[in-house]
């Protein structure tokens, strides 16, 4: 456990795996919540 | 009678059925003589278009391939597929509006057709650039079936009791009448049901894994029987560093946004789609069809000393599954292969009936529907030759080069057109640097298959911006030199 590529499961490559997970369902959301909440508000969307 | 033929029949007569229900709403809603049969007539919504994807992309190596070389390498291989879900995941959020407008703006039933219509310059210059990337496409992706229909007929013959030629003949008989019915409808529909099958078979191998013992326990007791394959401490086989692991999601994503049986879907969205919706379904798609190669960490902890790695899958359905259950995942296997074989067989036909006809001919035919159609029985019957009857050495040593090379060739003027909107020399210049700078590397340098189409590709998109930059009189785009008086 010393580093942060090996500190959720003792393996870099499985710890990977989930951030890879985090980053596969955090970005679209952030875009969606960007085109349908930010710029909708805005009037940008029509 | 084998009950497996029963799952069979049954599957092939509601596949059928759905290509006779895409080919009536082709018909209805075509609004030119190629779109309704080469671009599903633009009627792929989110469903639909993450489902396709996701069943071409993910092929049977996720569920055959994978595990086997999971069980011979450990975690990197999970950890390395698992690249395909965020690539397309991020290949649709990134690249598929864009190149669904330039299609609608420019044209472009095809991919070969997209990149000479989005590019400006004369006639000839169309002509070349559409038939040089049609032929590429061809012949390529040719190649590129042979290992597709191989597999087929390996699992159908298993499965059905039969020989690998008429597991192969049967099952591709299958998808020709159906995408012979709607064309890329067709596909997309029927990739949508597999793709369905596939997420089913995902979680069920899963579930069975975790139901004997926790993934983190699974984790422990094969690092003390081999701690290299929980924490490798290189990226073997895909390199020494660990970097070279990391390097299949850039390659994953060239093979998302360049390749023509993934990229064409793109041009065949609907004009309304809201492409992150789309994107919100490919992810979690994505998670669950990376999960089969976790069967081969599960076979390594239960027995170690398998002959043959690749029989990981096949041991475990037949181990550990009740064989009624075995027998549908097989199904849905079988599914992850003709989902990939059906979308790369409609782009070698359009690239036949439609490219190069095109390219040549210098206009369209009359009869453009008939052309299509049987352009997809001859590709049959093309490929089903190079299988079983073609030298294969020769085949080989195409097949080393060919996606790659595809890969390499066009990803200057697919993704680097976002930043510089270069003319048609440009773009062809740098195909022929990415496709040759492909073949010199495979054949002359020590560098892996995920490097070479990125390096090749990479020397394509410099020659792209830096040719592009200086034909455009040294602006990105020529309309700002238009603007300011430049250019006539």
């Amino acid at each position: 456990m010393d580093s942060w590529t090996t500190m959720l499961t003792g393996s870099w490559t499985m710890d990977s795996f989930i951030y890879v997970t985090v980053a596969l369902f955090v970005i679209p959301i952030v875009i969606v919540l960007y085109e349908e909440v930010f710029k909708k508000k805005r009037g940008d969307v029509k | 009678m084998n009950p497996n033929w029963i799952i069979f029949i049954l599957a092939s007569v509601g596949l059928i059925v759905v290509g006779e229900i895409t080919r009536r709403i082709v018909e209805r809603t075509q609004t030119s003589s190629g779109e309704g049969f080469l671009l599903a007539a633009k009627q792929v919504g989110a469903f639909v278009g993450a489902g396709t994807l996701m069943a071409t992309g993910f092929s049977g190596w996720g569920f055959i391939g994978s595990p086997g070389a999971t069980y011979a390498y450990g975690t990197i291989e999970i950890f390395a597929n698992y690249f395909y879900a965020p690539a397309i995941t991020f290949g649709v959020l990134l690249f598929a509006n864009y190149m669904r407008k330039q299609a609608a703006k420019h044209g472009g039933l095809t991919i070969p057709h997209y990149l000479a219509s989005t590019h400006r310059g004369t006639s000839n210059q169309k002509r070349l650039v559409h038939f040089f990337a049609g032929l590429a496409t061809f012949v390529f992706l040719s190649v590129y079936m042979i290992g597709q229909i191989r597999a087929v007929g390996l699992i159908a013959s298993e499965w059905l009791g039969i020989s690998q030629l008429a597991g192969s003949l049967i099952l591709l008989a299958v998808v020709v009448i159906f995408t012979m019915q709607g064309g890329l409808l067709a596909v997309a529909v029927t990739d949508t049901i597999m793709c369905m099958g596939m997420l089913i078979a995902s979680i069920v191998v899963y579930v069975v894994i975790i139901r004997d013992i926790p993934m983190g326990q699974l984790l422990s007791k094969v690092a003390q029987m081999n701690p290299e394959f929980i924490n490798p401490s290189t990226a073997d086989p895909y390199g020494v560093g660990k970097f070279n692991a990391w390097l299949v999601f850039p390659y994953a994503l060239l093979f998302t946004t360049v390749l023509p049986y993934m990229s064409v879907r793109f041009l065949s969205l609907k004009d309304d789609i809201k492409i992150h919706v789309m994107a919100l379904i490919t992810a979690p798609y994505g998670l669950l069809l990376s999960l089969p190669p976790f069967v081969g960490l599960y076979m390594y902890y239960k027995n170690p000393n398998l002959p043959i790695a690749d029989s990981a899958m096949p041991l475990f359905l037949k181990d550990f599954l009740h064989p009624a259950i075995g027998g549908m995942i097989m199904l849905f296997i079988l599914f992850a292969m003709l989902s990939t074989v059906s979308s790369v067989l409609q782009s070698l036909a359009s690239a036949l009936s439609y490219d190069m006809f095109v390219s040549i001919a210098n206009r369209e035919s009359k009869y453009a529907s008939l052309l299509n159609r049987l352009a997809v029985l001859v590709t049959t019957i093309w490929t089903l030759i190079l299988t079983f009857f073609a030298p294969q050495g020769m085949i080989t040593h195409i097949a080393y080069i060919g996606t790659g090379g595809l890969i390499s060739a066009f990803v200057a003027p697919t993704i680097m057109r976002v930043f510089i909107e270069a003319d048609l020399r440009t773009c062809f210049v740098s195909m022929l640097v990415g496709f040759f700078g492909n073949v010199i590397l495979a054949i002359w340098s020590n560098f892996g298959w995920v490097q070479i189409p990125l390096i090749a590709g990479a020397a394509g998109c410099i020659v792209y911006v830096i040719m592009g930059y200086v034909t455009n009189g040294g602006v990105r785009k020529p309309e700002q030199l238009e603007a300011s008086g430049g250019l006539s």
